[in-house]
């Protein structure tokens, strides 16, 4: 008899049914399924949330690997005129595409991200102040634009830089901001593209040589109507090296790697998991797993998204924090395993008037999943 | 005895508990959509764009709500195709081969209508491939020989020669100015030898015709018996677009002239392989064509690594590099 109880309580230990005997087990996410999204409300369950003035919103997910030939959406923000909608790219893994108004702003490779990884869940953080807005992923800016400072369109477009009718700047493609502060821009407009081509341009202190290479290797009195040293010596002048003199300027500290884009947003709405827009058509819903979701009414800095990237548990580094009383919203998706009562509605979980509804308009439902971060 | 049985059915039970199903969280409808703001899009595909001479078939999604009346499809210069009432394909034909046309389908409701177009094209006769010519030192007879055209409606195959003096004037523009040497009735015939009036160290220069049953017909490269007529080729401004809905636009720039041959788009769908072991989309046969839609199964969103290969009338050719396109997710 004794050796039956030791088989069977071995048995109890491991077995699964002891989680739901002590009742401490909970669903961390959401597990949206390409079908499903989730759209803000504010005092009640049926009024939409707007979004003004300055606000942040910030999301930990994943993605999933699915056979979907379609581009998921992550975040989109939308009012009537303007958008931002972030997709992650669907066969490679580790890219994100950026749209502003329906134009690709920036495909971004991110390092360490791999949406087909159900596991692998990342930060992403969307921040407005005034105009600007800013995304980050993790503690990583993913809105980045290398701004020429051309103010012309014509100009722009004669050499490599782009202007950007969005954003009214002349930008250089590029996706690091080290390449970004490393390109120079010509004081002549036409050499941009070359910091020797623009450097070349110029003329010889001595009026002789048209060359560069011949002028640096040639000597000038210093009263030019002299041509030879013996001359130059007799009239008391000095016999000295011919210099260069550049025409150009290659200034390669002026390009700015700008991580936030000027977009007016005036009663925004926000959906995760699917493109919307202000005619109520949603597409592009998102596969993989939503862990957390917060809204501030104020925007984050950098440092508070480097620390909530840090310690994701974590909503500020203090009470006294200034940021403690701007969380509007927190909902961690976290469930007992027991509870019966299923909602697509949730509370923030602070009760404040604030909700999220999960909606689904597919085939395949939304679930709570015991994945999380 | 009985112990152990007892003992067995406890273990069963326990671990029949197993993993517990994730709950579903109940769905949840937007009430104040109507249906076209569901979503619905005509989502034109025309998978069988340039596989035959003369017809592309178009298909569309269904719309099934009361409120439809009709499908209409035009061409790009408004001329009506077809109303269709319910069907979701159709299948335009009598179209000329090497021909690119927009199609515009529109679904017509009671209060609004929804247009969409597609880019559609049908591809040349087949012609030979690989065609080598050589001149014997002896006699100055010139070999001929080839792959086959894989042209089903084959008729025939008909070969021209210049010489040297009349050729920069013809280029084989007007073959009624060429010597027919011979036609050929058997398509699985891949060789001739030109005997025919040669005078020795006289440079002659070749093309086969491939002619089809309904008097369609490509011409091969262009082949000297003494020159490799080696050309540098080049292609410019190649992009793909990124923010275009249901196709991806691809643009190149060349200079090529009247030595064009043809200019073919490959694709791949992954970077780590190179388009031209992928999917070849189009022929183009037209030499002011800089501009191709892509809508062959693009996805939404999806990357597509392309590749533009350039050849002129001699086979020299240049490849481009690789460029990434998709569509507005």
């Amino acid at each position: 008899m004794k050796k039956i109880s030791v088989i069977l309580f071995i048995n109890i230990f491991f077995v699964s049914c002891l989680d739901s005997v002590i009742n401490d087990e909970f669903y961390e996410s959401i597990h949206l399924q390409g079908s499903g999204w989730i759209d803000f409300y504010q005092n009640n369950p049926d009024t939409n949330r707007f979004f003004n003035d300055d606000y942040s919103a910030q999301i930990w997910f994943s993605g999933q690997d699915t056979i979907s030939e379609s581009a998921g959406c992550i975040l989109n923000i939308y009012d009537n005129d303007n958008d931002i909608s972030i997709y992650r790219n669907p066969n490679i893994s580790n890219h994100l595409m950026i749209y502003v108004n329906g134009v690709l702003f920036e495909e971004i490779k991110i390092d360490n991200l791999n949406l087909d990884d159900k596991n692998n869940f990342v930060l992403l953080s969307l921040v407005k102040e005034q105009d600007y807005i800013r995304l980050y992923i993790n503690d990583m800016f993913i809105l980045n634009e290398c701004i020429v400072p051309i103010e012309s369109a014509n100009l722009c477009s004669i050499n490599e830089y782009n202007w950007n009718e969005l954003t009214n700047h002349c930008t250089y493609a590029t996706s690091s901001s080290s390449d970004c502060i490393a390109k120079g821009i010509c004081s002549n407009n036409q050499f941009n593209n070359n910091e020797d081509e623009c450097n070349s341009e110029g003329s010889c202190s001595n009026p002789q040589y048209n060359n560069q290479n011949e002028c640096i290797n040639a000597n000038v009195c210093s009263d030019i109507s002299y041509n030879n040293e013996e001359d130059c010596d007799s009239q008391g002048e000095t016999w000295d090296a011919a210099t260069w003199i550049y025409a150009n300027t290659w200034d390669s500290s002026n390009l700015i790697w700008d991580s936030k884009i000027n977009l007016q947003l005036e009663n925004a709405q926000i959906s995760i998991g699917s493109a919307g827009n202000s005619n109520n058509d949603y597409a592009n819903f998102w596969y993989g797993y939503i862990d957390e979701i917060r809204i501030w009414d104020i925007a984050l800095s950098d440092e508070n998204i480097l620390f909530h990237n840090q310690y994701p548990n974590k909503i500020v580094e203090s009470y006294d924090s200034l940021e403690f009383n701007h969380i509007n919203g927190i909902w961690d998706f976290k469930i007992n395993i027991t509870e019966d009562n299923i909602p697509y509605k949730f509370q923030d979980i602070n009760d404040n008037d604030e909700f999220v509804i999960i909606y689904n308009q597919g085939e395949l439902d939304n679930e709570l999943s015991k994945i999380g971060r | 005895m009985f112990k152990y049985f007892v003992l067995s059915i406890i273990i069963i039970f326990l671990n029949a508990c197993g993993e517990i199903l994730s709950p579903i969280i109940p769905p949840f409808d937007p009430s104040d959509n109507d249906f076209i703001e569901n979503g619905y899009e005509l989502n034109l595909s025309a998978l069988n764009s340039g596989i035959n001479l003369n017809s592309v078939n178009i298909i569309w999604n269904q719309y099934d709500n009361t409120d439809f009346i009709n499908y209409k499809l035009e061409f790009d210069n408004n001329t009506e195709i077809i109303n269709v009432n319910l069907d979701t394909t159709f299948t335009i034909n009598e179209l000329l081969p090497e021909t690119f046309k927009s199609i515009y389908v529109t679904a017509n409701f009671n209060d609004i209508a929804i247009m969409d177009s597609i880019n559609i094209f049908t591809r040349p006769v087949f012609p030979i491939t690989n065609f080598v010519v050589t001149a014997d030192a002896t006699n100055w007879y010139t070999s001929l020989l080839w792959e086959a055209s894989k042209e089903a409606s084959f008729k025939n195959y008909e070969i021209y020669r210049l010489n040297q003096f009349n050729y920069e004037n013809n280029k084989f523009t007007d073959l009624n100015d060429c010597l027919l040497l011979t036609t050929i009735n058997d398509i699985n015939t891949i060789s001739y030898t030109d005997s025919f009036e040669i005078d020795w160290g006289v440079e002659y220069y070749y093309i086969v015709i491939t002619n089809n049953q309904e008097n369609y017909s490509r011409p091969s490269i262009i082949k000297s018996n003494i020159d490799n007529n080696i050309n540098q080729l080049l292609l410019e401004n190649t992009t793909a677009s990124n923010s275009e809905y249901n196709k991806i636009i691809i643009n190149w720039m060349h200079a090529l002239g009247s030595d064009f041959y043809q200019l073919e788009v490959w694709r791949s769908n992954n970077e780590s392989i190179d388009p031209i072991d992928g999917t070849q989309l189009v022929i183009i046969t037209d030499q002011n064509m800089n501009v191709f839609q892509d809508s062959y199964i693009i996805g939404d969103g999806l990357s597509w690594f392309y590749k533009i290969k350039i050849i002129d009338i001699y086979g020299n050719y240049f490849i481009s590099e690789t460029i990434v396109g998709n569509s507005h997710p």
